[in-house]
């Protein structure tokens, strides 16, 4: 099985789940393939259309997503048969394995979504915030309390940065993605996604609009018009605000013409203990951490974003499973799959590894374990959004096939030159809408 | 005038050293010695493309020794030609002359003056790839000459030639040589080359000179061994042999009358070279050479008598 | 009566290069009218690709002009530099002409890391820079730094192509010139260079080759610059290729070859020109020679250029790893820690193992079946000029066109992920290049080596394995060091034919044949969180290329002196 290189939890977790598996069905042989990250595709698409019976499982993220449907395959026969649990899995979580017809139909699920990585989530440093003093003159000065887990804005979370800068008690207050690969797309939208449960333009659905964002809410992005066409909301009103925010949230750290902060980054410079907060992936946490590297271990605690009472610019980024239509024992690998969602396999997963599953009960049983109590907050939310069913809207983003190859890189240039100064918002909306127009591919 | 004084060089294991050279204005001087004997470094100090670690080198009353090579007023010929492949003849011969700083129209006229005295003023268009040998000879004669120097330097040009071609080209330098009234200096390792056309041999060998003089002169009245065995053929002979007391007895193939005489010799190899017959003999384990004439009818094998003309054999 | 013989010796490489590219090119230029649809079909759009290329990607034009830009900026630049530095090693000496090629040598992605870690404004040098005023926003965010990693790595090939063509002027010329009254700059204007002209001329269309193929700095750049704005064609093709758009990418790499090709087609003009520029000699220009000192400050300063970025390197890998993101960065490390070298040593062994395999296999196939057909094409004018194109052609063909095709070949020869499958398709990236530099080197040979051979009674094939090869031998090695130096960098071929490391509990079964290319590639992984590692694997991934070039140090200048 092909395996993504990169996230700390997930080669020990699927050696572990391996390990368990041959233990219980001898004569099985599981091997496992790492490859580095930037060649994920490449590799399992190379097998895969060379219809290579091996690897018989492949391992992928949401961007790899509409790259590989066509290649795996459709596993819904397990799904109705029961082998995987329909109604243990979140819907939201599913969005982007599942291609649906123009009439609302699902043509075909592609992959199992096995590990949940929460994003972007806010995490901050315990010894600052619990600092009495600190507290007090914070909410003397600014009228609500330094806690994270009681925020319901972005104005709040600004607030509190602000304060904490000048009060100089780490070198920069908090550091926020504005990476020029990915984060400043899936930073920004975590922001935009939150103006836009506001905005008519953007229309949310109702039932998604109370868990966490589905597939980080690209989707939001995208919308039917009534005669069936296919529009844009950027040029809704909510993503001139998201700009303002996103640009007031990034100054608190280098600017990003000296250093951009990406996924490196943001892994890296907070364990440094130079900064106060970070927005950061939950997969960060075990480094964050360890205290042989990083300085701020045992410090942390974790809130969503913008803040506890308001959780919804945190999004889900599943990892998903799928099987290789051409392995030479299809059931096998599904039965595999089963394994690794089930409770007890992500109960060992939790206390060994720190896994986090992506499964209801899943989730509810890795909070239970000491060393994950941070996950309490994110169960529920993962719970209340589950069912969504504007499946239509949810997967439209899957449909625009140069989403991530073409419409993203240009987005993430325009941004960046907003927040380099040399352009303002309301150009860098009108560039991106008339672009995005221009060469959108919707099949 | 040429003046050499206590110039030395030293190369690793190897020294030149001449205490006192003068080449004279208007004369063709060789200058000949065996490969390794320091000729052409004697060259190329005299056109400065090297230093001597001792000594001087006046031309005219002045002291050229350490000046830069175009400051000599001394023109060179290279045996490799060595002409700019990526120039035209008219710029190859006139790149002298530009360096000078002379006017275009005056550029130009000397070229063309000296592009007709040669023989290539139809090729100055031509670039030298395009050219016969001969005719890029021609080229770096010209481009030495053009200058007008006071002394042109050839480095053996003639090796480089076929038979032929050699004898043509040297009747064509010598008669160049006349017309300008130039100051020649030729190097070569060539004697008969070097008799034929020098009014002046300097003779060289392992670094040092061995005779300067006219070509009859050191033909006939050879100061050393070496000059000896070098110009022509020659025979040397245990002095007793032909009764003459002790030491060596030199004398030349001419010089010996096959046929008749006191000595006698067995003939091991005859040569017919056209205007005479050359004889290889066995003289008392000796071997010597006799001319002959042509008809002359002695065969391999033959004992002969033969006698030498004692007064001018010469004792070393 | 044509000699089969002749034929036949350069046969195997000619079948093997027809066989295994002809298809590849043709199909990858039908691939590019077509789209890949959602459901994973092709849908035939003519030159709809194309059209989106120039008209509706929003980068398409700037892509474009970055490839040309790197073409043309990187070989300006490096000629430019190569110049007064060949003038300088002609002054002081060839010997100083090792230590300054060590650049050419260094793998590609080598060479971007250590640019970047050194500039990079957190944890290298640019954090003084920055606070000392020098620099105001990341450097590596720009196109002009991945200029300045590219004219790094191809300087050394100027400078050796530009100080041999120097050297092969010949002295009898240079006397000539002294007595024409030329020295100093006016020589060199007069007569050096338009005699090195033709070699210039070379050094500047084999640079503009390395701006043209240029990867690794745009691959790390981009994460300071934004997607696109660095890319050149190769890059964005290999983008387009990884995403699944196969139709645009093979549409990407069609526009490249031309451009490539027109480059080639000039180098070609260029190489079989006898005429050599001529440039005026103003009188004015001073005769006196350069001070010795100015030379030395010259050879100085390139010296600095070449070590600064690997000496940096090479500080960071023996650094423990917490110091190598503390800020302000530390210059040294504060004990010498090879934590980083055991971690690299011990993961990476069996792909080290790998790499130097196939490196070298690879290098003594490549350069026999090049010396066997540069041989034919040189001397018995094998195959005519269309040969010579077809292969400048394939030099510049980027090997992504040939990893499907090939891939179903590898497949059905049971071969995948075997050390055999390497073996069977590297030399579609060396020989051709390989078969150019020979043919190149036996313009200088003598054909009645040969030919006394054959009076002596050989036939062709004896005569060329016991006469002509024992005698090509400092060509060969050149032509092994560069076909070593791709195979032991190469990463296309590797990932799309290999997926698992050797496996050295069976070491002779050769199965699992990842290269250490893979290897250093998954430590530079975003989650990888080791720059230290990918230090200390830079460090390592030079020295067998270094050990290679050091062995064949004194036939790197016979190579071009023969021009």
């Amino acid at each position: 099985m092909l395996v993504p290189a990169g996230d700390p939890t997930l080669m020990p977790y699927i050696k572990l789940a391996a390990g368990e598996f041959m233990k219980a069905h001898p004569g099985v042989q599981i091997t496992v393939e790492p490859v580095p990250f930037g060649q994920m595709v490449h590799t399992a698409l190379t097998a895969l259309q060379n219809k290579n019976p091996d690897p018989a499982l492949i391992i992928f993220y949401p961007s790899q997503a509409s790259t590989l449907a066509p290649y795996l395959m459709d596993l819904r026969p397990y799904f109705n048969s029961g082998l995987f649990n329909r109604s243990d899995i979140p819907m939201s979580a599913m969005v982007s394995v599942v291609i649906i017809s123009k009439n609302g139909t699902i043509t075909k699920i592609f992959g199992v979504p096995f590990q949940m990585v929460f994003g972007y989530v806010l995490v901050y440093r315990k010894s600052i915030f619990n600092n009495a003093t600190l507290q007090a003159e914070f909410k003397q000065e600014y009228g609500f309390d330094l806690n994270p887990l009681t925020w319901s804005s972005w104005d709040q979370l600004i607030d509190a940065a602000e304060f904490l800068q000048s009060q100089h008690v780490a070198k920069y207050a908090l550091l926020f993605p504005d990476g020029l690969q990915q984060a400043i797309f899936n930073g920004f939208i975590t922001v935009f996604y939150t103006y836009a449960l506001n905005d008519s333009c953007v229309g949310i659905p109702a039932d998604v609009a109370k868990g966490a964002v589905p597939t980080q809410g690209y989707w939001a992005y995208f919308r039917y018009t009534p005669s069936g066409a296919v529009n844009i909301t950027v040029g809704c009103p909510s993503f001139v605000q998201a700009l303002r925010t996103y640009k007031r949230l990034v100054q608190f750290q280098p600017p990003i013409d000296v250093q951009a902060m990406e996924y490196d980054q943001l892994r890296d410079l907070f364990l440094t203990g130079d900064y106060a907060m970070v927005a950061a992936w939950t997969s960060f946490i075990p480094i964050y951490n360890n205290a042989s590297v990083s300085k701020v271990a045992g410090d942390i605690a974790i809130a969503p974003l913008p803040g506890g009472r308001y959780p919804y610019g945190t999004g889900l980024a599943p990892t998903f499973i799928g099987i290789n239509p051409y392995a030479k024992n299809p059931q096998l690998a599904a039965e595999f799959i089963a394994f690794l969602i089930s409770p007890q396999m992500y109960k060992l997963g939790a206390e060994k590894v720190g896994f986090v599953p992506a499964t209801i009960s899943g989730i509810e049983v890795a909070a239970q374990t000491p060393s994950m109590g941070w996950l309490q907050p994110f169960a529920p939310l993962l719970k209340a959004g589950a069912n969504v069913t504007d499946l239509q809207r949810l997967t439209l983003v899957n449909r625009v096939t140069n989403f991530f190859t073409d419409m993203r890189p240009y987005f993430i240039n325009q941004v960046a030159n907003y927040l380099r100064g040399q352009q303002d918002a309301e150009t860098t909306q009108m560039n991106i809408y008339k672009t995005w127009l221009n060469i959108m591919k919707i099949s | 005038m040429l003046i050499l004084k206590d110039v030395v060089k030293t190369f690793k294991g190897f020294t030149l050293r001449v205490d006192y050279l003068e080449i004279p204005d208007g004369h063709y001087v060789v200058v000949l010695g065996p490969s390794g004997s320091g000729k052409t470094t004697l060259l190329r100090i005299i056109a400065g493309l090297e230093r001597p670690d001792g000594g001087s080198v006046v031309l005219d009353g002045r002291d050229i020794t350490n000046l830069p090579v175009w400051e000599r007023d001394v023109g060179i010929v290279f045996q490799s030609y060595a002409l700019y492949p990526h120039l035209t003849v008219f710029d190859n011969i006139a790149m002298p002359l530009k360096n000078k700083r002379l006017p275009k129209p005056e550029i130009k006229r000397r070229v063309e003056e000296i592009a007709a005295v040669l023989n290539i003023a139809d090729q100055l268009n031509k670039y030298p790839h395009q050219l016969s040998g001969g005719q890029q000879q021609r080229v770096a004669i010209a481009r030495a000459l053009v200058k007008e120097p006071k002394v042109l330097l050839l480095d053996e040009p003639l090796s480089n030639l076929d038979a032929r071609l050699r004898l043509e080209v040297r009747g064509f330098l010598k008669e160049l040589q006349r017309r300008l009234r130039a100051t020649v200096l030729h190097v070569t390792h060539d004697q008969e080359e070097a008799m034929a056309l020098g009014d002046l041999l300097v003779v060289i060998n392992n670094g040092r000179i061995e005779q300067v003089g006219p070509p009859d002169e050191l033909y006939a009245r050879p100061k050393s061994l070496f000059v000896f065995q070098f110009l022509g053929l020659s025979n040397l002979v245990p002095a007793k042999l032909v009764g003459l007391g002790e030491g060596l007895v030199g004398f030349r193939p001419e010089d010996v009358a096959l046929g008749e005489g006191d000595h006698r010799a067995k003939v091991l190899r005859e040569e017919y070279l056209g205007p005479y017959k050359l004889y290889e003999l066995d003289f008392n384990g000796v071997r010597i050479k006799a001319r002959a004439p042509p008809a002359a009818a002695f065969k391999e094998g033959d004992v002969v008598q033969f006698s030498i003309d004692v007064k001018k054999t010469l004792r070393f | 009566m044509r000699d089969k013989q002749i034929l036949f010796l350069a046969l195997p490489a000619l079948i093997y290069l027809f066989a295994l590219t002809i298809y590849p090119i043709a199909d990858n230029a039908l691939l590019s009218l077509y789209e890949r649809t959602y459901e994973g079909a092709f849908k035939w759009v003519g030159l709809g690709n194309y059209l989106w290329l120039f008209q509706k990607d929003p980068y398409g034009p700037l892509i474009i002009g970055n490839t040309i830009l790197y073409s043309v900026a990187t070989p300006a630049i490096s000629v430019a530099l190569a110049v007064p530095i060949a003038l300088a090693l002609r002054r002081l000496g060839g010997k100083w002409l090792l230590p300054l090629m060590v650049p050419a040598f260094i793998p590609p992605v080598t060479a971007a890391m250590a640019w970047y870690l050194m500039l990079n404004p957190l944890y290298g040098l640019g954090y003084y820079l920055m606070k000392a005023g020098l620099m105001e926003t990341n450097p590596i965010s720009s196109v002009w730094t991945v200029v300045l990693v590219d004219v790094w790595r191809s300087l050394p090939t100027a400078v050796l192509v530009i100080y041999s063509g120097l050297r092969a002027i010949p002295k009898a010329v240079e006397e000539a010139a002294l007595a024409d009254g030329l020295a100093g700059p006016r020589k060199f204007i007069a007569v050096d260079l338009p005699l090195a002209s033709p070699q210039i001329l070379t050094a500047f269309i084999l640079t503009a080759l390395t701006g043209f193929f240029t990867f690794d700095p745009i691959y790390i750049g981009t994460a300071q610059a934004g997607p696109r704005i660095l890319d050149n064609l190769a890059y964005y093709s290999y983008e387009a290729f990884s995403a699944g758009e196969f139709g645009y990418s093979a549409a990407l790499i069609v526009v490249m070859t031309a451009i490539g090709t027109g480059l080639s087609l000039a180098y070609m003009k260029a190489f079989s020109a006898r005429s050599f520029v001529k440039l005026p000699a103003p009188a004015w220009m001073p005769r006196r020679e350069a001070p010795k000192a100015l030379h030395y400050a010259v050879l100085a300063l390139d010296l600095a250029f070449v070590f600064l970025p690997l000496g940096w390197l090479l500080l960071m890998s023996l650094k423990p790893p917490g110091e190598i993101i503390q800020i302000p960065p530390s210059v040294l490390p504060s004990r010498l820690d090879l934590t980083n070298y055991v971690q690299a040593l011990g993961g990476g062994l069996p792909y080290f193992l790998m790499s130097i395999y196939i490196s070298a296999i690879n290098s003594v196939v490549t350069i026999l079946l090049a010396a066997m057909a540069a041989y034919q094409m040189r001397v018995h004018g094998l195959g005519g000029g269309k040969l010579v194109a077809y292969i400048l052609y394939l030099m510049s063909t980027p090997t992504l066109v040939y990893i499907v095709p090939l891939y179903l070949v590898v497949r059905d020869l049971n071969i995948l992920n075997t050390l055999w499958a390497l073996v069977l398709t590297y030399p579609i990236m060396t020989l051709p290049y390989s078969i150019w530099i020979l043919y190149n080197y036996y313009s200088g040979f003598d054909r009645r080596i040969e030919e006394a051979a054959l009076a002596d009674g050989m036939s062709r094939l004896k005569a060329f394995a016991k006469v002509v090869i024992p005698l090509s031998r400092s060509g060969m090695s050149v032509a092994g060091l560069y076909a070593f130096l791709f195979s032991w960098g190469a990463l296309i071929f590797p990932l799309a034919f290999t997926s698992t490391p050797y496996n050295l509990a069976d070491p002779l079964k050769f199965s699992g044949a990842q290269t250490f290319s893979i290897y250093i590639g998954e430590l530079m992984s975003p989650v990888a969180m080791s720059y230290g590692g990918v230090a200390a694997t830079g460090i390592l991934s030079a020295i067998p290329p270094l050990i290679y070039l050091t062995a064949v140090r004194r036939n790197l200048e016979k190579i071009w002196g023969a021009g």
